[in-house]
């Protein structure tokens, strides 16, 4: 297993230099670090200044080599723009994202388990139309429109719950219930092909037979089967909500990891796109390790295969 | 149901407090909220060149002149006088009794200090345009500083008041340790920094108040909140108590509400139209070289409706390359073009293209009005196509001459002289597309007097052929508009900088 683990995270190191090398190339192309820092009422003497002061008039190739030098030694560099190093600039955004992304992925399955359930059970009657109803709209609304009707109803409306900000837990609630009301449809749709596969299994029409209640049927028997799909995808899930909740987070004004990215991106602060990139890269490896281990837990085959 | 404890568990598994937020400003507290979409990544104006950070640089940091917001006159801030030596050298005699916030005595040495700093390129400032005019300072005595400039320079006191004074101790600490822990003088000191959280302004006690006097309001709180409908919301829930760049249809809604103020006021931000009047897109087949064109153009564009319906209150329709309210900026003897798409038919005609032609117009923010222009264009049978990019990359196109007609804005950084808008564009630089001879010398004239009366001479001459020669479609100033608790007294002002110390609270 350890050495199951280690190649994995090599591979993710292989694969994290291989995209930032790419990013690093597409950020170069796609603009002017030089403009971006001198900002828009700058002269072309003030721009051409800047390229010389931060050697941005050295080849690409050197540029990117130096970084890459330096993240093989551990240090990812400073920001451009922001006073810090960008490990510490990631490091203070991260519990925002964290938080954010595991709220959302308990809400996701607290919406998308009971409906697959149930839409499995009721196979093709109103229940299971209506649910499929709700995944439908959970992936057709854009999270950024469904997150403003939300602060309309319980920010302005209700007034139950803050509008923006990560201060507190309660601030957390409105993005969490966005990204995982959009994250809920694919999960749901994916518990109800398990269930229903799993469902007219002989194991279940025996345990039926030997009179074991729908209950320990449903939940004992058909779901730890069914689930071992769902529990793959909830990693990339969650994967995506660690890097991808870009839009959940302007929208509640949440300054985490998805927002510094956009922002990086924007400013074409290389340091901090790649120390990103690694992360994600990361991120993705140790969900997916995770996932198989939990797989490998759930279903003795996976174990023994 | 998420159950309080579970959330107790992530919150504690985060390190984020379940209880309700530290400080919650009210009027009674004497504290302001205000959030905007942006936030300066480093704290210090010579490392950020946001407009929010202009205005952390008005709180916390002075210069030795003030422009008077009400009369547009410049008075002594940091300086006690001010004296012309010589064509290049100006000479500064600053005050008694300045305290930084770290409790440091203010004089002629920081001056000095802060200028060195600026200008030695090792120390990789980002905003030179404090002090690019410059080209060095020197200490007389300490209270005394001579600052040189390389050529004789016009605008000198508006850019007096730009040079912020950053005092020694922060200096020596480098870009870091300036954009993590700033020291000013000015009437606000930072006492929090959480980036990408919040930024804490505590009033100063100690300030010397000079031209800005002394504030009111004892503690100003910033927050980026980068979508426009989140910043409204909180405004109607009593989150924050001021915002700005509210839209107008935002600003229609919200009048209705009551305990919300909404203003607009003007800014010396306008939008224009570049024509590549010199063909260095190439001189072939480019409509943009024939004068007859460009006036068609100029003819085609309804100011006064886009003004009206989409751009909003507080907006002017604009005819000269430079905003009314700048120094130089002259409006009399020159060529209007009124609205009238028939005229712009005919010159369309009588320059060999009945039929229109199509063209490609680079633009880089406020789409929806560029769309609107776009519109006019093709009612006179111009096809202008969309080229949409970042700032920068339009910029670049803009100075590699691959443009033959774009869509702009300029802030002027605030600057209230032409010096900084119609020079910056029509005096030979990477940015001037239209290198017309004529106007590059009477703008280096003008630039170069000290004298007022003959630099308005030479700008009234410069602005005067470039609406003749319809080098642009000058199109109209951008307006801003605010909204904010109604219990707070704010005057906006004409330079996109909000004056926070000049607010105070009904009680």
């Amino acid at each position: 297993m350890l050495r199951f683990a280690l190649r994995r995270l090599l591979l993710a190191l292989v694969v994290g230099i291989a995209v930032s090398a790419i990013a690093f190339m597409l950020l170069r192309i796609s603009g002017d670090l030089a403009i971006a820092l001198a900002g828009e009422d700058a002269s072309p003497a003030d721009v051409e200044r800047i390229r010389e002061q931060y050697g941005l008039n050295r080849p690409v190739i050197v540029q990117y080599g130096e970084w890459l030098w330096n993240a093989v030694r551990g240090d990812l560099g400073r920001s451009l723009f922001y006073p810090e190093s960008v490990a510490n600039l990631i490091m203070t955004r991260l519990p925002v994202t964290l938080t954010l992304s595991a709220m959302g992925l308990v809400i996701a399955l607290l919406i998308a388990l009971p409906l697959g359930i149930i839409a499995a059970l009721k196979r093709n009657t109103w229940i299971d139309r209506a649910a499929l109803g709700i995944a439908v709209m959970g992936q057709a609304m854009p999270n950024f429109w469904f997150g403003l009707l939300m602060i309309f109803l319980f920010g302005l409306a209700l007034g139950w719950l803050p509008v923006s900000g990560s201060e507190t837990i309660w601030h957390f609630i409105m993005p969490a219930v966005t990204l995982g009301w959009f994250s809920a449809p694919v999960l749901m749709r994916l518990t109800r092909g398990g269930m229903v596969e799993v469902m007219t299994s002989d194991y279940i029409r025996t345990a039926h037979a030997k009179g074991l209640p729908v209950r320990v049927v449903v939940l004992k028997h058909a779901l730890r089967n069914a689930i071992i799909p769902v529990v793959a995808l909830c990693s990339v899930q969650f994967g995506n909500m660690l890097s991808g909740s870009v839009v959940t987070e302007t929208v509640f004004a949440l300054q985490g990891i998805g927002y510094l990215a956009w922002e990086a991106i924007s400013r074409r602060d290389f340091p901090v796109v790649q120390g990103i990139l690694l992360l994600v890269a990361l991120f993705y490896v140790v969900l997916t390790l995770i996932a198989d281990l939990l797989n490998a837990w759930l279903d003795p085959r996976i174990r023994r295969g | 149901m998420i159950k309080r404890r579970s959330l107790g568990a992530l919150a504690a598994a985060a390190a984020i407090p379940m209880g309700a937020p530290a400080v919650r400003a009210q009027p009674a507290e004497n504290t302001l909220r205000w959030f905007s979409d942006t936030e300066p990544a480093n704290m210090s104006p010579y490392f950020n060149s946001t407009r929010e950070g202009v205005i952390f640089g008005f709180h916390v940091w002075d210069a030795p002149l003030y422009r008077n917001t009400q009369t547009g006159e410049y008075e002594m801030h940091l300086a006690e006088s001010v004296r012309v030596v010589d064509d290049t050298t100006i000479e500064l005699r600053i005050r008694e009794g300045i305290v930084a916030h770290n409790g440091d005595t203010v004089d002629a040495r920081d001056v000095v200090a802060t200028v060195e700093f600026a200008l030695n390129s090792e120390n990789q400032v980002t905003n030179l345009g404090r002090t690019r005019w410059l080209s060095g300072a020197e200490l007389v005595d300490n209270r005394t500083v001579r600052l040189r400039t390389p050529a004789p320079f016009g605008p000198w006191q508006e850019y007096l008041t730009t040079l912020l004074v950053i005092p020694r101790a922060s200096l020596a600490g480098g870009r870091e340790s300036m954009g993590r822990e700033p020291i000013g003088t000015g009437p606000y000191r930072v006492s929090e920094i959480s980036p990408g959280q919040r930024i804490v302004f505590e009033r100063f006690d100690r300030y010397f108040g000079g031209a800005k006097g002394q504030a009111e309001i004892q503690r100003l709180i910033f927050r980026r909140v980068p979508e426009a409908n989140t910043r409204i919301a909180e405004l109607l829930t009593g989150g924050v108590d001021w915002v700005w760049r509210v839209s107008p249809d935002q600003a229609r809604n919200l009048q209705r509400r009551r305990g919300v103020t909404v203003i607009s006021g003007g800014t010396v931000r306008f939008h224009y139209l570049q024509m590549d009047s010199a063909g260095r897109t190439g001189r072939e087949n480019n409509p943009m070289m024939d004068i007859r064109v460009r006036r068609a153009i100029n003819h085609a564009i309804d100011r006064e409706g886009i003004v009206r319906n989409l751009v909003g209150e507080g907006s002017d329709p604009l005819h000269t390359p430079c905003h009314p309210d700048q120094f130089g900026c002259v409006q009399d003897g020159i060529t209007r073009y009124e609205y009238n798409p028939q005229r712009a038919r005919e010159l369309l005609a009588e320059a060999g293209f009945p039929n229109g032609f199509s063209v490609d117009m680079a633009a880089y923010r406020e789409r929806p009005w560029g769309e609107a222009i776009i519109g006019n264009l093709r009612a006179v049978g111009i096809t202008a196509n969309l080229q949409w990019s970042q700032y920068d990359a339009f910029q670049r196109a803009t100075r590699e001459g691959q443009v033959r007609l774009a869509y702009g804005s300029w802030g002027s950084t605030s600057l209230f002289d032409v010096a900084n808008s119609t020079s910056y564009f029509f005096r030979g630089s990477p940015d001037d597309i239209n290198r017309d001879p004529e106007v590059m010398a009477l703008l280096e004239r003008g630039d170069n007097a000290t004298d007022p009366a003959a630099r308005r001479e030479a700008y009234t001459a410069a602005m005067q052929r470039i609406t003749e020669q319809a080098f642009w479609a000058p199109l109209w100033t951008f307006p801003l508009t605010y909204a904010h608790n109604a219990q707070l007294q704010f005057t906006p002002t004409a330079d996109e900088v909000p004056r926070f110390y000049t607010a105070r609270w009904n009680r």
